[in-house]
């Protein structure tokens, strides 16, 4: 390979030169997966008046660069700095262990199928089922919380009605199967008879008839719809199979496209749910106590689309909306501190009760609420701070290794 | 000298029908979101720049987080006028 051949096969790098408030810096970075199949990777430049953006090799660089401008403008329309607030803290002083996705690997308590999905068994396996053992039985006490179950499949309709695609239209999972066509069906299984699989044709499959459920509580107002909770308020609590599409953000268990979610919905009157939130607290760190747990609480705002981050993520933080429980983990490749967001507390006012119908006694529409455990998010935490060695774990939490 | 409390809500029901619509004829210090149509949370963003672009002035963040009717918007857009005056 000559010099010139070389340099047309590198990865071109560019950048893009656009002020950057320090507060969305992040969010971009995350959301830059989605702006164009030809970037590669995104990172704001250190004095934040610009991106630099290597796209692959071969790509048209001034449409990669005018996707990438149309999304961050979004982005930083309008981003105003709204200071985070901090609502619990705890630190347990231990030091946090590396390379815990690999240790996992290693031994045999995690396996990777695919971009975002895994399989636990082993430590890892017990640890989950214990956490959520647990706080479901946390849930029942302090809650009186009713035990649910819901399908991991819902209808379009449902994620549209909830807004789901305005919102979040680049991680929706959508589900299809094969016409009923005989003709198409043999034309598929004979393509399939040999030794690598064959895509379907795209005629050959149907449009979306599913999705797969991208967050726990959606099914559940969809089940009251037209109702009135009487007696209110009422309390549910479930174990949920959870996909968002995370593109080449999905990483070990930190970020995966399909998870489990240990959930708990409030429904009732607004007053109740904010109760609700401060006994969610109080609860949260009790059980911080028993695992032993570095965590903070803090206000934080979903990762929209960018061309409605601007508006979504302002209401969020100025309404105080969401608080998410941020545990420390290993540190990036750049040495920097990080956090796993690995649940949420989140208000939705009469947001469901509107949009299903739901009501109180009373005649008023019902307000709601969540609280939501990722729950390979916690494990994955658990892991980076108590590591490897029963005796470094609490005594709660030891008896995953027997 | 201060803005009237008449002169708000007058440049207010402007903001809020530039905003919302035209169905939007009457508001009053008790109006909160949930009594305007569109009021919701991807429009409160463009309705509190509408109003910081309307009477030149920049919300404090404190307010934007305690702020519920919109009584409290015009006695902070008259605490602010004043203050600019």
């Amino acid at each position: 390979m000559n010099l010139d051949e070389l340099f047309s096969s590198a990865s071109p790098s560019v950048v893009l030169a656009i002020d950057i408030p320090a507060a969305i810096a992040d969010d971009i970075e995350k959301a830059s997966v989605y702006f164009s199949p030809d970037i590669e990777r995104l990172s704001v430049n250190a004095d934040r008046r610009g991106v630099t953006i290597v796209a692959r090799p071969g790509a048209d660089t001034e449409t990669v660069l005018a996707k990438a401008h149309r999304a961050i403008s979004s982005m930083v329309r309008a981003a105003r700095d709204i200071p985070i607030t901090v609502h619990y803290e705890r630190e347990n002083g231990k030091p946090i262990a590396r390379r815990v996705n690999e240790e996992l690997i290693q031994r045999r308590w995690m396996f990777e199928h695919a971009d975002g999905q895994v399989s636990l068994a082993g430590a890892a396996l017990k640890l989950l089922t214990t956490l959520d053992a647990r706080l479901a039985e946390a849930y029942r006490a302090a809650f009186n919380a009713v035990d649910q179950m819901y399908p991991a499949m819902v209808s379009p309709n449902l994620l549209h009605r909830v807004g789901y695609f305005s919102s979040h239209p680049n991680a929706a999972s959508f589900v299809c199967h094969m016409v009923e066509d005989f003709d198409e069906l043999e034309q598929f299984r004979a393509a399939n008879g040999g030794a690598v699989f064959s895509a379907p044709a795209a005629g050959s499959v149907t449009a979306p008839q599913r999705c797969l459920n991208p967050a726990a509580c959606f099914p559940c107002y969809e089940r009251l719809q037209g109702q009135i909770i009487d007696p209110a308020p009422l309390v549910l609590t479930w174990s949920g199979r959870v996909f968002r599409y995370e593109s080449r953000n999905m990483r070990g268990l930190e970020r995966l496209w399909e998870f489990n979610v240990r959930e708990l919905v409030f429904i009732g009157s607004e007053a109740f749910t904010l109760a609700a939130r401060q006994t969610m607290l109080k609860l949260l760190d009790e059980l911080a106590r028993e695992w032993d747990l570095a965590c903070r609480v803090e206000s934080a705002t979903d990762a929209f689309f960018p061309t409605v981050y601007g508006p979504q993520s302002f209401w969020q933080r100025v309404k105080d909306v969401k608080y998410e429980f941020r545990l420390p983990i290993e540190p990036g490749e750049n040495g920097k501190e990080r956090t796993l967001a690995a649940g949420s507390i989140n208000m939705h006012g009469p947001f469901f009760g509107e949009a299903f119908g739901i009501r109180l006694p009373d005649g008023e529409i019902a307000s709601t609420a969540c609280v939501g455990w990722g729950l390979e998010r916690l494990v994955f935490a658990l892991f980076s701070q108590h590591g490897f060695d029963p005796e470094t774990w609490p005594n709660a939490l030891r008896g995953i290794f027997s | 000298m201060a803005m009237s409390e008449e002169e708000i809500y007058a440049g207010l029901l402007n903001v809020f029908r530039e905003t919302f619509g035209p169905s939007v004829t009457e508001i009053s210090a008790q109006t909160t979101s949930r009594d305007v149509k569109g009021w919701d949370s991807f429009n409160h963003l463009n309705l509190i720049l509408a109003l910081e672009s309307r009477f030149q002035v920049a919300f404090p963040n404190e307010f934007l987080k305690t702020m519920t009717n919109v009584g409290d918007i015009v006695q902070q857009i008259k605490t602010l006028t004043s203050a600019a005056r």
